[in-house]
């Protein structure tokens, strides 16, 4: 059986660098993108089983990612985790709740998220 | 010289550093330096610090936002009561290129292309996924068009591309940061690797290029290098600090030997490393205070430290290993 493959966009790259690492010793094969554009060129060139989406990056944030990909027929139906850092210790921020929820992303986790639940949100969708 | 692929290039600008030649104590690092600096809620953007010998005599660099700098020279001068020499360098930049995947040459070829362009290197570190320099404002638009002639960027085509990408975002982050402190520090994960050695070389800032050679060469023989710090010493040297897998000492030897001739390369083997990645790390203080802290407290004297973009490595004795991790995970909440 060929790897579930999991796509992890996020600026921040030691971030990327651990998921990366977590991930792959579970067996998932894992592409990185450091920013949302950077995001949507990977998934053109191959579409992946999930993805992982930070909010705020350069270029392109994830809301805005998020909400092109549910909006296309094509792409609609790959599962996305939003990690936001749009929570209850951020008090100073452009971004919000309802910009997230409006992007119609399969699961929201708060940053700063722990390694096990990120694991554990991942392998629910393959369950 | 063929351009190395990489996918991004972070910078922090007008910051300070702060260069400290400590005495021989292991924990001066700790009390001396963190301490002072963490009670006074200041936020270090970079650490650097490297063990110069077995009496524990080393050097300690760190950054901070400007107008921090002095305040923290000072800090630093008043704990160590006139047993080390502290250096104050104001207006300096970090600029960080990801990811190096442990690949000798991103370092060699960034090496390379500063020297090239005679840029001062005033001190690098490195994170799991970057390599960080250190460079003065006045020197980093130059750098970073050096960066682009030396290095791919596929989501950048030049360097005002990537200005433009990268406006404000900082700022947008460090607002956010600024409201955000725990009680417990969370960390994502404690990655441990061992079997390193660790390497010692000082040289002047104009063999840059031919220790860039080094790494480069390095390199193509598939030697990994999980980290590496340069501290610039007070009389103007840069003291390197990199590890290497332990097996691949007679490699590593054959190199350095054919590029530096005869410059002293010291080797401590049996070590290990260990990250520690954490949210938002780079931005907020107390953090490397509860980490140095933290191994004080387990008894694990540092040989090594690199902190920026937003994780810690540490290089430390391998057989200190177990009691580090368990410091460690006493200390920073984790769950997994």
């Amino acid at each position: 059986m060929s790897k579930k493959y999991v796509l992890i966009v996020d600026d921040d790259p030691d971030l990327v660098e651990t998921v990366c690492m977590m991930l792959e010793a579970k067996g998932y094969e894992v592409g990185k993108a450091y920013d949302g554009v950077e995001g949507e060129e990977s998934i053109k060139q191959r579409r992946p089983d999930l993805l992982v989406l930070d909010v705020m990056m350069p270029r392109k944030d994830g809301y805005k990612l998020c909400a092109q990909l549910k909006a296309d027929s094509a792409t609609r139906d790959i599962p996305v985790i939003l990690l936001t850092a749009v929570g209850e210790a951020v008090s100073t921020t452009s971004y919000t709740h309802a910009q997230g929820m409006s992007t119609e992303a399969e699961e929201y986790i708060p940053k700063p998220v722990d390694s096990k639940t990120l694991v554990e949100a991942v392998e629910s969708f393959f369950a | 010289m063929t351009k190395i692929k990489l996918r991004g290039l972070k910078l922090l600008e007008r910051g300070a550093q702060v260069v400290s030649s400590n005495p021989g104590d292991y924990n001066f690092l700790a009390a001396g330096i963190c301490s002072p600096l963490a009670l006074n809620k200041i936020n270090l953007t970079f650490v650097s610090h490297a063990v110069l010998d077995q009496s524990g005599r080393s050097i300690t660099a760190f950054c901070t936002e400007g107008s921090a700098g002095r305040g923290s020279a000072s800090l630093v001068e008043a704990h160590q009561g006139g047993t080390s020499t502290v250096d104050f360098h104001g207006d300096m930049s970090t600029l960080s290129v990801f990811p190096h995947d442990q690949r000798p040459e991103v370092t060699g070829l960034l090496l390379h292309a500063l020297a090239k362009r005679e840029i001062t290197l005033q001190g690098i570190a490195s994170s799991p996924s970057a390599i960080s320099s250190i460079v003065s404002t006045a020197e980093t638009e130059a750098a970073i068009h050096t960066l682009f002639d030396a290095f791919e960027f596929p989501a950048y085509h030049s360097p005002s591309d990537w200005y433009a990408a990268y406006e404000g975002k900082e700022n947008l982050l460090r607002k956010i940061i600024a409201s955000y402190q725990e009680k417990v520090v969370r960390i994502y994960d404690i990655v441990q690797q061992g079997e390193l050695d660790l390497w010692s070389v000082v040289i002047g800032q104009k063999a840059l290029t031919k220790l860039g050679e080094v790494l480069m060469a390095l390199g193509q023989r598939q030697i990994r290098m999980p980290f590496v710090v340069a501290l610039l010493s007070s009389d103007n040297n840069l003291v390197f600090n990199f590890c290497f897998p332990g097996e691949q000492e007679s490699q590593i030897r054959e190199i350095f030997s054919s590029h530096q001739g005869n410059t002293p390369l010291t080797r401590h083997s049996q070590v290990a490393a260990l990250y520690i990645h954490g949210p938002h790390f780079g931005d907020r203080y107390g953090i490397a205070h509860t980490l140095v802290r933290a191994l004080e407290r387990g008894g694990v004297s540092l040989l090594a430290l690199g902190c920026t973009v937003s994780s810690i490595s540490v290089i430390i004795r391998e057989e200190d290993l177990a009691s580090a991790v368990q410091a460690l995970e006493a200390t920073f909440q984790k769950s997994s």
